[in-house]
């Protein structure tokens, strides 16, 4: 009976998304009139612009650029085009079609105070199956080399409706297709539409690629509760802008919720019982996202979400059952099924101190409900957590090419119920990250990260973790502009 | 209980942006004058100038700061959300921050494209076009040189594609802009004359810039550019390329030394001590030394600087 009413109120759900999405374009006639014209319109430019100069390649130091000779109201003589009889040119070419193409390179090179299986072993006390490693991206994940991902991303408008946006995510054994989706161009009410793959805007570093965040790693709470891709899903999502004078986007995403952490789908059977998969959409993440500059230099965004989804777990029910070393240790939960409600609270504060230099505090919360029951072979128990932690971050770009910045991770609350008896787990463990950046350029990247890690435990011993690594990032080809 | 929230939390937000939107369509009064966005407050002056009582200008960047760089607070998204037309300097000055802000502003109006969408370089003849690009030279701009906005005779161009833009979103009030327009172009050809005496005794004299932004400035009035303190657009200079560059400006006779107020002072300074060449730094927008408060007085204020 359940899951048939959360597939009918998903079904409606949907329904309602993409009716107000045709209903909109429907109604709308400017729309239909700037379609219209955009059609009729195919060279856009006011003005032709006049055939170039002969072409000076970009004079080198030595050379000294000549005056030309331009009086004040003459504009300089058309050259013929020569373009239009070079017999090499296809009549049939459209390299002026390929779209905006980039990668990005990230390399490490750096050492841990653990070997490399004593690492993949660690267990996390927010994890559900205690596992540290798992499911997701992880990056620096050896001792010595590391080549930790090309990123390799196409976007292009595919036509005045449709921007299309593919981002593959390749490591030395992996192809993956991180995120394929497009978003809507010309949706009238402020509206947009994006569906397919791609990063949810649950919270503020959600969406973001790894090559943007500040620090190496995902934020624990982000990697624990989400797994190292966070959320990144397949669905649907609708977002409008308020007609107000400060920035204020609300937006609401209907998801598979096939995550590897906090929401699945994956059927189980455990002795006699079975449970089926879900095939439907099972996660739903409402968020609201506003900015105000409170003065010219200092910029505040603030943002609240909201997932909730079902929850499956297929771990092993030994694993479930194994005596634990240390009382706070974390526990598998083996096989479960239940539900989860996440809710994120995010903060940050920009201070602009000039064109190359900044101070930037950014801070988010994350609260995790999850409710249902654990399976083994005797049957099934109720089991319940409530589960919390934060990291806050302070990022100083001092120069041009400088960067340097603190960050916190911290789990702040780690309950579980089973049978309703409260068992807690460790809580008020950090871990430390710091790090300095410098970039040759715009486009290149060094850091030089120190991380201390209070998190983890092997056999049930919290076991600190520190390392050390260089990393290099890398992008060619398009120009990449970034989000606040 | 689960399903029940559940159900709530798919609802509630749907319901809210159904409202909030049925009530946005109703409330645009039809007597408001245009909402123009452009990139850099000397668009915005330019359509001032254009559009006068007609429009209603905000530019995104600062007049100060480096037109490359602008940091994409989501405030800009809040201003281009409302426009019904956007003005950009183009020729890929823009490309480093406005796209994702664009993408964001969920405002069919402005996309390029679009009626409301207008793109200055268009109408300027951009100089140092690389016919082939590569990061190794640098941040190049693929199209030419953007910074376009230094040479005063290319000024009056832009009001008239304004006007032309300003025509096509509006007709019923096309002859304003035109006059508008003309009116302009009297007071502009007028300071020319004056701006022209001066910068004309400059001619032939050897010049140092920081970064490739006064190129339009140096071509139309005939000084000779030596080099640049930057080894390649957007590459900070190392101490061994700011010491070859004393000693080249040096051997060149080069007599001016120019910098943008946002380019960073240490090595232009240190040349200019180093050589005894006078360091200028000039406004490369409006609002970006406090004498430039609109389009005239920013050549004023450049003119008087660099016939000091």
């Amino acid at each position: 009976m359940r899951p048939i009413q959360r597939r009918f109120s998903l079904g409606l759900g949907i329904w309602l998304c993409l009716s107000l999405g045709l209903c909109s374009l429907w109604a709308s006639p400017s729309l239909a009139q700037s379609l219209a014209q955009s059609l009729n319109q195919s060279s856009p430019s006011p003005v032709p612009t006049e055939s170039q100069e002969p072409q000076e390649p970009e004079s080198t130091e030595e050379e000294v650029i000549t005056p030309t000779e331009v009086s004040a109201s003459e504009a300089p003589p058309p050259v013929d085009d020569t373009t239009q009889s070079n017999p090499f040119n296809s009549p049939f070419s459209q390299q002026n079609f390929v779209p905006d193409i980039s990668l990005i390179l990230d390399l490490s090179g750096g050492l841990r105070n653990l070997s490399n299986g004593g690492f993949e072993a660690l267990q996390s006390p927010l994890k559900l199956q205690g596992l540290s490693s798992g499911h997701g991206h992880s990056l620096n994940a050896h001792n010595g080399f590391n080549l930790n991902y090309a990123e390799l991303t196409l976007q292009a408008p595919a036509d005045p409706f449709f921007d299309v946006f593919a981002t593959f995510h390749l490591s030395p054994s992996e192809f993956e297709i991180e995120e394929a989706y497009f978003a809507s161009r010309g949706l009238p009410g402020n509206f947009q539409v994006k569906a397919g793959k791609f990063l949810s805007h649950f919270g503020r570093i959600n969406n973001q690629h790894a090559h943007f965040w500040n620090f190496n790693q995902l934020p624990m709470v982000y990697a624990d509760f989400l797994g190292g891709e966070a959320l990144n899903e397949i669905g649907a999502q609708i977002s409008w802008l308020a007609p107000t004078d400060f920035f204020l986007n609300l937006g609401l995403e209907v998801l598979q919720g096939s995550n590897a952490e906090s929401f699945g789908t994956a059927g189980f059977s455990v002795g006699d019982q079975q449970l089926k998969a879900v095939e439907l959409p099972n996660l739903a993440v409402a968020y609201a996202k506003t900015s105000v500059d409170l003065t010219d230099d200092l910029v505040l965004l603030g943002g609240l979400s909201y997932a909730q989804g079902g929850t499956r777990q297929s771990g092993s029910a030994e694993a479930a059952t194994d005596a634990h070393v240390h009382q706070l240790a974390p526990t598998p939960i083996g096989a479960f099924a239940g539900g989860s409600r996440l809710l994120g609270a995010d903060l940050s504060l920009r201070w602009l101190i000039d064109s190359y230099r900044e101070l930037s505090w950014q801070s988010e919360f994350l609260h995790r409900s999850l409710d249902g029951s654990r399976y083994d072979a005797t049957g099934r128990v109720p089991l319940a957590k409530e589960q919390s932690g934060l990291y806050s971050e302070l990022v100083w770009r001092f120069d041009w090419q400088w960067r340097t910045g603190l960050r916190l991770d911290l789990v702040t609350r780690n309950d579980s119920w089973e049978n309703a008896q409260l068992k807690p787990g460790a809580t008020l463990l950090p871990r430390y990250t710091a790090m300095l950046e410098y970039h040759p350029s715009e486009f290149s990247r060094l850091r030089l990260e120190y991380n201390y890690d209070l998190t983890r435990f092997a056999d049930g011993v919290q076991t600190p973790v520190q390392s050390v690594f260089l990393n290099l990032n890398l992008a060619m080809g398009a120009h990449g502009a970034h989000q606040f | 209980m689960q399903l029940k929230l559940f159900k709530a939390a798919l609802w509630s937000p749907l319901l809210a942006l159904a409202l909030l939107s049925a009530s946005s369509a109703f409330c645009a009064p039809a007597w408001a004058k245009v909402e123009v966005v452009t990139t850099y407050p000397y668009i915005a002056e330019l359509v001032k100038e254009v559009g006068k009582d007609k429009v209603q200008v905000s530019a995104l960047a600062r007049g100060d700061w480096d037109p490359h760089f602008v940091v994409a607070r989501p405030s800009l998204i809040a201003k281009l959300r409302k426009a019904e037309l956007l003005v950009i300097n183009g020729a890929q000055l823009e490309i480093g921050w406005l796209p994702p802000l664009l993408r964001q502003a969920n405002n069919a109006k402005v996309q390029p494209g679009q009626p409301g969408f207008l793109e200055l370089s268009n109408s300027v003849q951009l100089i140092q076009k690389p016919q082939n690009v590569s990061r190794a030279q640098g941040d190049v701009h693929p199209q030419g040189n953007p910074h376009f906005i230094t040479d005063p005779h290319l000024v009056p161009p832009l009001a008239k594609s304004v006007a032309e833009k300003l025509c096509q979103l509006e007709p019923g009030d096309c002859s304003d802009f035109r006059s508008n327009q003309a009116q302009f172009n009297q007071r502009w050809q007028a300071k020319l004359q004056g701006w022209d005496a001066q910068l004309k005794k400059l001619k032939g004299k050897k010049v140092l810039e920081y970064h490739r932004l006064h190129d339009y400035l140096i071509q139309r009035y005939g000084l000779i550019l030596v080099g640049t303190v930057e080894p390649l657009p957007g590459i900070p200079p190392s101490p061994a390329h700011t010491a070859e560059t004393v000693t080249r400006a040096k051997k060149a006779g080069v007599s001016l030394n120019l910098r943008g107020v946002y380019n960073p002072e240490p090595p232009s300074r240190f040349v200019s001590e180093k050589s005894g060449i006078p360091l200028i730094t000039l406004p490369h927008d409006v609002g970006a030394v406090p004498e430039a408060k609109d389009l005239f007085s920013l050549f004023d204020t450049l003119v008087s600087r660099l016939s000091r």
